[in-house]
């Protein structure tokens, strides 16, 4: 139980700060560019944006200083509004994952956000602390974790424990331990940097600069003087680009260090944790009976590293939205299926077997490519002399069907399903049978010609996620309806 | 272990009319708005290639509403089948794409039967059944069927299965 609390007044200056970024324009608008326009309409336009801003500022201390937050009897009840006062109030057991963010300056006033989510699709599922001090945080996490082990331990004993749960909390840390299952090596980070590309982002930053600074000094005839100073003499030359490419080298080394560098994969008996950042730090929690699915995905230079993206599908992780958050973009391959064992032992990784028929290739190859027609369309249109796109798209369009209808692979044996995808690229996609809320499979009039299906599995996120694999046999997807329809049997119901 | 069962329940013969009759009401709003494009393209003297290219869709949309009238919901009645029993909902329809759901009967969240003007000339009524991931619908079902189906899903929905474990 937690009393009534108001965010840190540190909330206040974020929002300040926010309010000033995204009025930014109307800044640049009615002080900067029209400085010296001292016509009506600017006039009209800077009052109406001061009022506005005055306006704000007061409703921000105002919003600030009317929300609280309390916790009691299992649930976070939120208060919040100026003329209209509204509660939302949030049962603990519902909360699946946690995001803690703590950018650099938080750390100095001692205070973090703290982002709990639910699986519920509405907006009011999500109540996101921007500003509190850590230990309340580490506090509301205690309990949100807490209340949810104590529900599955027993519901009975649930009102007694209630009263003196604080007592619990020490006593039932045993099952909480956490196991730490990765921690990067610098090997591997170093190797994931150049691998990141991020070094590419080197280039707007100097291109902005370069703009913002030729405001002030003629930048071009100074440069070009320089130029021409390093063109004069190869050895120059050669010393500019060794000095330009460790500049984007170092640079992308550092941005991965900084956001990969600490990273720890650690999970307790129901929950996995992901910690990262130096500088920025931030740590996400989420429900083990929360994931959906796994996947692990590998680009073509992956492979080359030896590197496994493993994703976690859940209902809403990340703060983005999107339903996939990643395990570590960067995992060695090896790791990966350990580590999975470890984490989530309901989703066994293993070798998938079944390959597609030879009437797959030839469906495949018979279905029209939409993107070269097009492309071949406009290019013949627009800018004939690029003709030779036409014929490399072809091919790469072609080469890929046949390289995805060779690597494919797809097996579901007892619980889980797996379907192994992809031509250049692999991606592996694990869930099991209690997970899929919903399969369908669908058959074109080619397809039956051919004896072929497609299959598609259904899991819930936010709201689903469909997978789908294209022409497998009849038989197999007769298989697959069969099998999915042995899910009777190993769920439980109220 | 029961094997899954195909679905062998088909739908009423009169959805062939029902669909008959709504392709034609909106085949002939779409001709009605084409005629008049193309009677104001050429009154109001528009470039050239939009009067072609008008001509052009309308004419290939009257040779498709023959499709869309004669032939279509025939062939759509014939092969829309549907199964429900205790455990899964099924569904298996199409023409030139057979696609075949099965949800189980403990996702499903709510149930309702719904009735057009069209639909009530004819007695029918469509089962919407809605699950977490979306809803579907079994059109033109005779109306005592319609509420056995409906009252029996709902019974059988009752049963949640144990989330999380």
């Amino acid at each position: 139980m937690i009393e009534s609390f108001r965010m840190h007044p540190m909330n206040i200056i974020s929002s300040i700060i926010k309010l000033f970024k995204d009025s930014i324009v109307f800044i640049l608008l009615l002080f900067v560019f029209n400085f010296r326009d001292v016509s009506f309409f600017i006039k009209v336009g800077r009052a109406v944006f001061l009022t506005f801003i005055i306006v704000r500022l007061i409703l921000i201390v105002i919003e600030w200083s009317k929300t609280t937050y309390e916790i009691k009897n299992g649930t976070i009840q939120i208060k919040h509004g100026v003329f209209q006062r509204k509660q939302n109030s949030i049962p603990l057991q519902e909360i699946q994952n946690i995001t803690w963010r703590t950018p650099f300056y938080y750390r100095w006033f001692g205070i973090t956000s703290l982002r709990l989510e639910t699986s519920t699709t509405s907006d009011t599922a999500t109540v996101q602390l921007n500003a509190i001090k850590i230990d309340l945080a580490e506090q509301i996490e205690e309990l949100a974790t807490q209340y949810k082990t104590e529900i599955t331990e027993g519901r009975d004993e649930l009102a007694e424990e209630e009263a003196n749960s604080e007592n619990i909390n020490d006593d039932s840390n045993s099952s909480h331990e956490r196991t730490v299952h990765f921690i990067p090596t610098k090997r591997d980070v170093l190797k994931a940097s150049f691998l990141s590309f991020s070094f590419l982002g080197l280039i707007p930053i100097i291109i902005v600069g370069y703009t913002q600074i030729e405001k002030v000094i003629d930048i071009d005839s100074q440069v070009e003087g320089a130029f021409s100073f390093i063109m004069s003499s190869w050895v120059l030359i050669v010393i500019a680009i060794i000095l330009l490419i460790t500049a984007a080298v170092g640079f992308g080394v550092m941005q991965t260090f900084l956001k990969y560098g600490k990273y720890e994969i650690s999970s307790d008996d129901d929950r996995i944790f992901i910690h990262r950042g130096i500088l920025n730090e931030r740590s996400f929690s989420i429900q083990k009976t929360n994931v959906q699915a796994i996947r692990l995905n590998q680009s073509p230079l992956k492979k080359l590293l030896n590197f496994t993206d493993v994703q976690l599908i859940s209902a809403g992780s990340e703060e983005n939205g999107d339903d996939i958050s990643s395990l570590y973009p960067f995992l060695p391959s090896d790791k990966a299926k350990g580590l999975l064992d470890e984490l989530l032992p309901q989703f066994p990784l293993q070798e998938a077997v079944n390959k597609l028929p030879r009437e797959s290739l030839y469906i495949r190859l018979m279905r029209i490519p939409w993107l070269w027609l097009v492309a071949t369309g406009l290019i013949l249109w627009f800018k004939k002399e690029w003709w030779f796109i036409s014929p490399i798209l072809f091919l790469t369009t072609y080469l890929s069907r046949y390289f995805t209808y060779r690597n494919t692979r797809f097996s579901w044996e007892g619980k889980t399903i797996q379907f192994k995808t992809g031509g250049i690229s692999t991606d592996i996609f694990v869930t099991n049978r209690k997970k899929v809320i919903e399969v369908y499979t669908e058959q074109t009039i080619v397809q039956k010609k051919l004896g072929l299906a497609t299959i598609n599995t259904v899991n819930r996120v936010k709201p689903v996620h469909h997978e789908k694999l294209q022409d497998i046999p009849v038989m197999e997807s007769e298989n697959f309806t069969n099998w999915y329809q042995q899910r009777i049997n190993e769920i439980k119901t109220e | 272990m029961s094997l899954l069962n195909e679905p062998i329940h088909p739908i009423a013969k009169d959805a062939i009319k029902v669909w008959r009759i709504s392709n034609t009401i909106s085949q002939i709003i779409i001709i009605l708005v084409g005629l008049g494009l193309i009677v104001s393209s050429i009154y109001f003297d528009w470039y050239r290639w939009i009067q072609i290219t008008l001509i052009i869709l309308l004419a290939v949309d009257i040779l498709m509403s023959i499709w869309d009238i004669f032939i279509e919901p025939t062939l759509l009645q014939k092969y829309w089948r549907y199964d429900v029993n205790n455990e899964y909902v099924q569904m298996k329809h199409g023409i030139f794409k057979v696609k075949h759901i099965i949800a189980p009967m403990t996702k499903v969240q709510y149930v309702n039967t719904e009735q057009g003007p069209i639909l009530r000339k004819y007695k029918l009524y469509t089962v919407e059944i809605g699950t977490m991931s979306s809803s579907f619908s079994i059109p033109a079902l005779p109306e005592q069927e319609a509420l056995r189906l409906r009252s029996q899903i709902a019974e059988y929905a009752k049963i949640k299965e144990v989330e999380n474990v």
